[in-house]
Formats: structure tokens, C-alpha cells, sequence
């Protein structure tokens, strides 16, 4: 036993496997939800009143789900969802189970920053596009999504952090996870160095995710 | 040949209706520099947005060699948008792509090959003079050198119109004669027919061949500038041309004017071309007992045809006056008596 599983009370490869399980969730939710919310945060942008579609219709639908789903806390809707767990992923515990209540959380989360963040794109620049006569899908592909690139990464940035906070609630349904050990083995256990640790290692993904992040902007606003 | 045939526009605002155009006509001949002037909210833009459909009338039509286009949908209109340039106040260029790849997008959109699109960019690059700036960034620009891009992407796939939208307006005075130099360039070596919208007169004097002035969703004039610039008729086309030609009485000579006891009139002569070299102030001193004094005098060039435009106090009988008013209209001035 090393002298830091001997203060952690746990082995260190029950610790690792907690991180993987974390980053496993954060992941795979992030790029499923990033697709889901990217799609949504274009239909919003486009068929808002000002938008090129302008459809008022679909727009109220899609803002309307949106906002229904950000409504409910992601823990309830951890347990909420489980029959539709149940459904897609075969079992209602676990961390595979776990990334559907996790997309559900994090797509319309993203929708809202992707749509922020497409909205930031120049109106002028939007009106040149259409004066080339681009389509709607020229429009996204060589217009709106290169020049709102930098805002975006930001918007996942923020969204990927976010997602890791949710994950250490998905402990509830047995997901796992470096949350769920903190909970299990540092709070109802009373382990407090266990739960520093845990605490480090949080922060440490935290930082590294926000370095990565604001260092791609960076690198796609200024040339 | 580009026609609005009594074209009218109504945004439904919140604050209610808004009439942007009114029952505007208008013809722009092929090859020309059409300029429209107007305060702002005066509805050019609408007006210029209507030619490549981004705006499209509440009543009224639009068409472009005998083609409706406010009718167009689909593939239609997108073809018809991709032989119409256009070029922005703001440029609108991305920021996140390079000279070239502003440049390039057009063509990529008519899915050019990439040996093609490397040529054309080039032409375009050197055309515009910027050869040297392919893979610089927006950002890396001046105001004119945006412009250039502007102009050389709008210029990609050979349009055989150009829209100018306040495409000067935030460009300082030398930068902006630059600009308007390549315009010019354009529409010579091109042949592309140029409409512009500004609310700098000295614009339209610079490089327009034909005028519209507008007011608050009216065509209120239009002509040829030399036409409209040499006599304008509205009290709006007025105060845009006088900014440019002056033709108002210093008041330190209005108030000298008033010391004067003999029998005058003020007549206000305009010189156009020809009669604008020709001694006719001499002839008339010759031949009618009238003293005149220059008070004010102007002269400006239009379209290569000198316009001179002098104020002229004329001491004599009414008669005599009158007799010499004729005489210089029969040579070809046109003179209006200046009512104090």
C-alpha cells in the first residue's frame, strides 16, 4: 500500500477508475449533446423573427422545449428519465445509463450558449451571404459557424464544466464517477482526506478543461 | 437596363406601419453610375436592396432587362444574386478567413475548381491592388484596403451590376477618393453598371452620370447630374448640391448691398460648358447702359462640362435690365433674378 492510499483509505486504482468513469460521462455527453444543442441553437437562429428562415412556429416549439427541459434540476430529472433509460440504453443503472438524463441536461444547456454565440455573428455578414446568393446550409457552413468558431469553443468550454459538476450527481443511479466517490467514500464515510482529494482532482479538471478552451479561442480570433 | 416601376414598401413595425418607399420610378440605363441620394430614412437603402431582392416591394415591381425579380424564388434568385455584386458601408468581411478565402467564397459557392479559383483570386487581388496582402486577415487592413476586398469579392463571379451600399461613407476624404477611383475603373474597363447610395453629394459629383435624390420614401428629382447639379429644382436637391457648388450670397455683402441707393437688381447667372468660357459679361457691358458687379462667382466641373455660376448686381433702369436678362438667355446662360 502507498503512503497515499494509506491516507486516502481507498486504492488508488478504485480512484483512477472513478476518473475515467468522469471523463467517460463528460465526454460522450458533451459530443452528443454539443450535435444535438449546435442543431437546435441553428434553428433557433435561423427561424427567429430576424433570422433568414424566419418561421415563427418552429421557433416557438424548439424554445419552448428548450426551456421546458432547463426547467427541471438535473437530479430530478436523473430519476425522471429512468423508464426512457430503460428504453435506449437496455438498464436503468450505471454510467452508460447515466449519459442519457447527462445529453438530456447538457443539450439544451448548450443550445443556449451555441445560440448566444451564433447570434454574436454580424447581421452585415449574414446579408452578404444572401447577396451571393448562398444557401441556407452555404450560410451555416461558410459564414455563420467559421466566424462565430471562437465564441463557440468558449460556449463548450463553459458547458463541459458545467457537465462535470452534473456528473457527480449521476451517483444516484450508481453511474460512478469521481462525485459519487467523494459522496460514497469521503461524506458517508467521514474520510476527509479522501474528500480533499477528490476536491483537487475537480479542480484540476476544471482548470485544465477552461486553459484548453479559452487557449483554442485565442488561437482562432487572433491570427 | 434595371426598372422600378412605381415601386412601394411598408415594414410593420411595433410602433405601427412604416412607409419606407412611396410610388418611386426609376430607370437605370446599362453602364451607368447611378447615384441616390438622401438623408437617412430617406429609403435608398430599401431602394438599392430591392435590385438583388433582399428587400422585396409591398406593391409595385422591380425588373432587370424585362425580368421581375421581386417574383423570383429558389435557385432562380440565388442566380439571379450571384450576377449582382454587392459592397457594404461595414464591408462585411469574415474576420476569421484570410484575403483570399473572402475572396474565394463566391466562387466556392459556384463550386469553382481550386486551380480556377487560385487565378481568378489572383486577377482580382492585383485588379484591386492587393496582391500582397492574400493572406492577411481582416483585421490586419486599413478601411480602404476592407474595401478593396470588399469590392474584388463582390466582383468574383462577373457581375454586371454593382451595389454600393454607403460603401464610402466610413472611409476618410482621400481613402474615399481611392475608392471612388476604382469605381470608376470598374465601371470603365468592366462595363458594369454601378448603383450607389449616399448621403455625401460630393460623392455623386465625383462619379455618378445620373442622380436620384430622394426625401422620406419620395423620388423627389432625377436626371443627369450636370442636368440636376446645374438646376436643381427641389428645396431637398438644393441644399445637397449647394454643399458642393455654393451659391449663396456671403452675408457680409448683403449687408453692403444695403447701403446701395441707385436702381439694382441681383441676377444670378449660370454658365454651362461652353457659354462658361465665352466674355459675356463684357458684351453686355457693351451693349446695354448696365453696370454690373460680380458679387459671387463659382465655378465647379460635372462630368467633364464646366458649370460657372456668378451672382451678379445689375445697376441701370428695369428696362435695361431686363433687355440684358434676354440678351444673356439668348446666349445660352440661364440667369433668375435673386429675391432678397
Amino acid at each position: 500500500m502507498s503512503p497515499l492510499e494509506a491516507i486516502l483509505e481507498v486504492p488508488l486504482s478504485r480512484v483512477g477508475l472513478a476518473a475515467e468513469e468522469t471523463l467517460y460521462m463528460v465526454f460522450v455527453s458533451l459530443f452528443l449533446g454539443s450535435l444535438i444543442g449546435l442543431v437546435l441553437a441553428l434553428t433557433l437562429v435561423l427561424t427567429n423573427e430576424d433570422g433568414i428562415l424566419g418561421n415563427r412556429y418552429v421557433y416557438a416549439v424548439v424554445n419552448a422545449v428548450v426551456n421546458t427541459v432547463r426547467s427541471v434540476p438535473f437530479v430530478i430529472l436523473l430519476v425522471f428519465v429512468l423508464p426512457l433509460t430503460k428504453f435506449i440504453v437496455g438498464t436503468r443503472i450505471g454510467t452508460t445509463a447515466a449519459l442519457v438524463p447527462l445529453i438530456l441536461f447538457i443539450a439544451p444547456y448548450l443550445t443556449r450558449l451555441f445560440e448566444n454565440s451564433l447570434l454574436e455573428v454580424d447581421k452585415g455578414i449574414l446579408e452578404a451571404a444572401q447577396s451571393m446568393g448562398a444557401t441556407w446550409f452555404e450560410i451555416i457552413r461558410y459564414f455563420l459557424l467559421p466566424e462565430a468558431k471562437g465564441s463557440l469553443i468558449l460556449s463548450v468550454t463553459t458547458g463541459t464544466i458545467g457537465l462535470l459538476g452534473a456528473t457527480a450527481m449521476a451517483g444516484v443511479i450508481g453511474a460512478g464517477g469521481v462525485g459519487d466517490l467523494a459522496l460514497t467514500y469521503g461524506y458517508e464515510r467521514l474520510n476527509f482526506p479522501l474528500m480533499l482529494f477528490t476536491v483537487v482532482v475537480l479542480i484540476a479538471f476544471v482548470q485544465i478543461i477552461q486553459t484548453i478552451g479559452s487557449h483554442l479561442a485565442f488561437k482562432v480570433r487572433h491570427h | 437596363m434595371i426598372v422600378f416601376q412605381d415601386v412601394s414598401k411598408t415594414f410593420r413595425t411595433k410602433g405601427g406601419e412604416v412607409q419606407a418607399l412611396r410610388h418611386v420610378n426609376l430607370t437605370i440605363g446599362d453602364g451607368d453610375i447611378q447615384g441616390i441620394i438622401g438623408f437617412s430614412g430617406a429609403g435608398k437603402s430599401t431602394l438599392l436592396r430591392m435590385i438583388n431582392a433582399l428587400e422585396v416591394p409591398t406593391s409595385g415591381h422591380v425588373e432587370i432587362n424585362g425580368r421581375c425579380v421581386d417574383t423570383l424564388t429558389g435557385g432562380e434568385l440565388r442566380g439571379l444574386r450571384k450576377k449582382i455584386g454587392m459592397i457594404f458601408q461595414q464591408f462585411n468581411l469574415l474576420s476569421s478567413k484570410t484575403v483570399y478565402e473572402n475572396i474565394a467564397i463566391p466562387l466556392r459557392l459556384q463550386h469553382a475548381d481550386p486551380k480556377t479559383m487560385d487565378a481568378r483570386v489572383a486577377e482580382l487581388l492585383s485588379f484591386v491592388g492587393l496582391s500582397d496582402k492574400a493572406k492577411a486577415y481582416p483585421d490586419q487592413l486599413s478601411g480602404g484596403q476592407k474595401q478593396r476586398v470588399g469590392i474584388a469579392r463582390a466582383l468574383a463571379t462577373n457581375p454586371s451590376i454593382l451595389l454600393c451600399d454607403e460603401a464610402t461613407s466610413a472611409l476618410d476624404p482621400e481613402t474615399t477618393d481611392a475608392i471612388l477611383e476604382l469605381l470608376q475603373k470598374i465601371n470603365r474597363e468592366l462595363n458594369l453598371t454601378i448603383v450607389l447610395i449616399t448621403h455625401e453629394i460630393n460623392v455623386v459629383r465625383r462619379i455618378c452620370n445620373r442622380v436620384a435624390v430622394m426625401d422620406r420614401g419620395r423620388m423627389v428629382e432625377q436626371g443627369s447630374v450636370l442636368e440636376v447639379f446645374s438646376n436643381p429644382r427641389q428645396e431637398m436637391t438644393k441644399q445637397f448640391v449647394q454643399t458642393v457648388i455654393p451659391e449663396k450670397i456671403p452675408d457680409s455683402i448683403v449687408r453692403s448691398l444695403e447701403q446701395e441707393t441707385r436702381n439694382y437688381k441681383l441676377l444670378k447667372v449660370r454658365f454651362l460648358g461652353e457659354t462658361a468660357q465665352e466674355n459675356l459679361f463684357c458684351e453686355c457691358n457693351r451693349r446695354f447702359p448696365v453696370e454690373t458687379g460680380i458679387i459671387f462667382a463659382s465655378c465647379s466641373e460635372l462630368q467633364g462640362t464646366a458649370l460657372g455660376i456668378f451672382i451678379v448686381e445689375a445697376i441701370g433702369s428695369g428696362e435695361d435690365i431686363d433687355a440684358m436678362k434676354q440678351y444673356m438667355e439668348a446666349r445660352g446662360a440661364q440667369v433668375q433674378e435673386v429675391v432678397r
